[in-house]
């Protein structure tokens, strides 16, 4: 059952720092969505996502917080104070670290994150065969961590925090080590889950965001700047030029195309190649 | 094949052996220390990069008991003179005596090395936690490896980026320990963000010290508890012996 | 002892998670590799040791010094595992000094050091005497040679030798360690239960 998640004028400031992490943000992002979290670097984003998952609260606890955030019918005042995994699952930036390094196989991984999580060892296998078939990595189950390239350990990295089947799919900058096709699966694996999973992912281009995202939030030093679903977004997207760069503008103007005239927008992709 | 417990207590009683037993009879042990990574698949080492490491040391224990041998004979000057050429002597109750501390360290350390040198760290970890031995104190020295394994690399990068800026990285003693510091503290600090991030990933994932650590049986468990509990009260009986002993002499 | 151990090291570590505490026992061993390979008169294999103690308490600090010293056996160095009792000596007054604040000065962290030394050449004498009887094929076995051929028996020439490098090796552990702090951003330091042992004004 995926979970909506509410904010409401939610700020933080880290211990001994001068200014806001965060100031006053207010969202509601609906249950089942897929949402980007876009803005330049030092905008709060990661923070953001840590405050959701409570490592936020749990590793600061002598940070400034207001407000309230809301997980399912569970509200946080500010903030979660507890990890919430595996309700809420995180996948950070480095996918290197997202590796335990004890084990040596993908497998054992899959199996470490779901016996966290208090899954009886019986039902593993049907969890391993779901993450495998949904995110298409039978390949690599039995590969040595060690060996993998870097887009292979960034799926095996997301299969960890997937495997436990979550409610909320926390994903920090998934593109930094991903390219184009790599993109294009990761948006298919994202629309593939999302009937069970709400998931929110920070970037710093709009690339993925229009290949996977249905809402779109921004932020820009601490505030949020924007959020709304796709159309409110693309009707105001001139605003944030020069602060979301994009590298891959034929799946910008495809999204543009299909929004406006979906028919049409298809004939025009497949003019186009696009997948 | 041995299995980790049995080979813990074999080496328990070697070390307990290099407390208690005469010297003659430590001297044959050791023989058979040195040859058991060549004799038995169980004490065979886990890679090249081990027995290196063994040659390696035998070389370094080998020069030490030498040199350790030779300066009790110079320095406890008692008993029978031992006439060396070059007009040099040595005195026989300083030979003896290097050659009782020669003999205990070669047999403590070379027993500690091979079982360390010939055992899994990861089957290591698997039976100290079957011993109940908290999770806190096997990840650590399981990551510890890894770290290890990826720190020389970071090292290495950083002794190029050094050099190419001009730092005199392998040049007389002063300078080289300058440099060390300045090699020390961007590898540090980037290693404590990046293993506080490790943490990070490991508690998202749901881990928390009270966590067991999972591990799959790799392969089938052959346990010889019988020869263990011998081979532990052998060593138990020979420590009362000792302690007997000394009661009896004092 | 064990669910102690367990419980302890769980409260300690809260905030950073233990791959913090495998990294400090790796910078022990490639410390104390790298200074072999230098061949310089110093060890400095105790700093990691003494930054668990700083920033997280004295039962990691202990468990990062003996774990370290045991697995320098896997990476060919057996004689380490005799000294455990010398790097717990460390652990536990490096995180008692800490506690008292003498983290945040750089002359107590001298004098800190000054002490530290004494104490591990105290602790190590011993060992050394009774297992090495003083040589170690380094440098300072020219001093235990002095002062054994001055009359003084093994265990006190061992431990004047230990008098003469502990302290300097220590008192530079201590200040690379104080250094480190000090470089630290803030964001990273403040997540560690020991920040107000660095930090002058912390809450």
């Amino acid at each position: 059952m995926a979970l909506g998640i509410v904010t409401d004028r939610f700020s933080f400031r880290y211990p001994g720092a001068q200014k806001d992490s965060l100031t006053a943000i207010s969202l509601s992002i609906p249950p089942k969505s897929r949402c980007a979290i876009l803005g330049p670097t030092s905008a709060g984003k990661t923070t953001f996502l840590h405050a959701l998952a409570g490592s936020l609260g749990s590793h600061y606890p002598h940070g400034s917080s207001a407000g309230v955030i809301t997980i399912g019918d569970v509200a946080h005042t500010p903030l979660p104070a507890q990890i919430l995994f595996p309700t809420v699952s995180f996948l950070l930036q480095d996918p290197h670290v997202q590796m335990s390094g004890i084990y040596e196989t993908v497998s054992e991984e899959l199996h470490f994150s779901l016996s966290n999580a208090g899954i009886p060892i019986r039902l593993h296998e049907e969890h391993l065969d779901w993450v495998a078939r949904i995110m298409n990595i039978h390949h690599l189950l039995h590969r040595n961590t060690s060996t993998l390239s870097g887009g292979e350990l960034q799926r095996a990295a997301l299969a960890t925090v997937l495997v436990v089947r979550p409610q909320v799919l926390l994903f920090d900058e998934p593109t930094t080590s991903l390219d184009i096709p790599s993109q294009h699966n990761l948006a298919r694996v994202m629309r593939a889950i999302s009937s069970e999973t709400t998931i929110l992912f920070t970037d710093t281009s709009l690339d993925l965001a229009f290949l996977a995202a249905d809402h779109f939030c921004v932020l820009h030093k601490s505030s949020l700047l924007f959020f709304g679903d796709r159309a409110a977004f693309l009707r105001e997207l001139e605003r944030f030029s020069d602060i979301l760069p994009c590298h891959n503008w034929t799946a910008i103007s495809r999204s543009i195309i299909t929004h406006r005239d979906n028919r049409n927008g298809m004939r025009f992709a497949r003019l186009l190649r696009l997948p | 094949m041995l299995d980790v417990r049995t080979k813990a207590s074999l080496v328990v009683l070697f070390c307990v052996c290099g407390f208690t037993l005469p010297t003659p009879i430590q001297a044959g042990l050791i023989l058979v220390v040195v040859f058991l990574p060549f004799l038995t698949s169980s004490f065979r080492f886990v890679s090249g990069r081990a027995a290196t490491a063994y040659r390696k040391y035998f070389a370094y224990a080998f020069t030490l008991t030498t040199v350790l041998i030779l300066l009790n004979g110079m320095l406890i000057q008692n008993g029978s003179i031992v006439q060396l050429p070059f007009g040099l002597h040595l005195y026989e109750s300083g030979l003896l005596f290097g050659l009782r501390i020669a003999v205990r360290l070669l047999l403590l350390s070379l027993a500690l090395l091979i079982f360390f040198l010939s055992t899994n760290i990861r089957s290591i970890a698997v039976e100290l936690q079957r011993l109940g031995l908290p999770s806190q104190v096997i990840l650590p020295s399981l990551l510890a490896f890894q770290f290890v394994d990826q720190l020389p690399i970071r090292i290495e990068r950083i002794f190029a980026a050094q050099e190419a800026r001009g730092a005199p990285v392998r040049s007389h003693m002063l300078k080289r320990i300058r440099s060390l510091f300045t090699i020390l503290s961007p590898l540090v600090l980037e290693s404590i963000s990046e293993s506080i991030e490790r943490g990070t990933a490991l508690e998202l994932r749901g881990f928390r010290g009270t966590s067991h650590i999972a591990f799959q049986p790799s392969e089938e468990r052959v346990t010889h508890p019988a020869v263990s509990i011998i081979l532990l009260s052998v060593s138990l009986i020979l420590v009362l012996w000792r302690i007997f002993q000394w009661l009896l002499g004092s | 002892m064990l669910s102690i151990l367990r419980k302890q090291i769980t409260q300690e570590t809260s905030g950073v998670g233990l791959p913090f505490i495998g990294f400090c026992i790796a910078l022990n061993l490639t410390v104390g590799q790298i200074t072999g390979g230098l061949k310089i008169p110093l060890y400095l294999d105790s700093i990691g040791t003494i930054l668990v103690a700083v920033l997280i308490g004295p039962w990691s600090a202990v468990l990062t010094g003996s774990t370290a010293n045991i697995l320098a056996a896997a990476l060919g160095n057996p004689t380490m595992m005799f000294f455990i009792p010398v790097v717990i000596v460390i652990g536990l007054f490096s995180s008692f000094v800490a506690r008292l604040g003498w983290f945040r000065r750089w002359y107590l962290v001298i004098f800190g050091g000054i002490v530290q030394g004494i104490l591990a050449a105290l602790a190590s004498a011993p060992i050394s005497a009774y297992l090495f009887s003083g040589v170690t094929l380094g440098g300072s076995d020219f001093l235990v040679l002095y002062f054994r051929s001055m009359g003084n028996t093994i265990l006190q020439s061992v431990f004047y030798q230990g008098l003469s490098s502990d302290p300097v090796d220590k008192t530079l552990s201590y200040l690379i360690v104080f250094f480190l702090l000090k470089s630290l951003p803030i964001t990273l330091l403040t997540r560690f239960r020991g920040a107000h042992n660095v930090l002058t004004n912390h809450p």
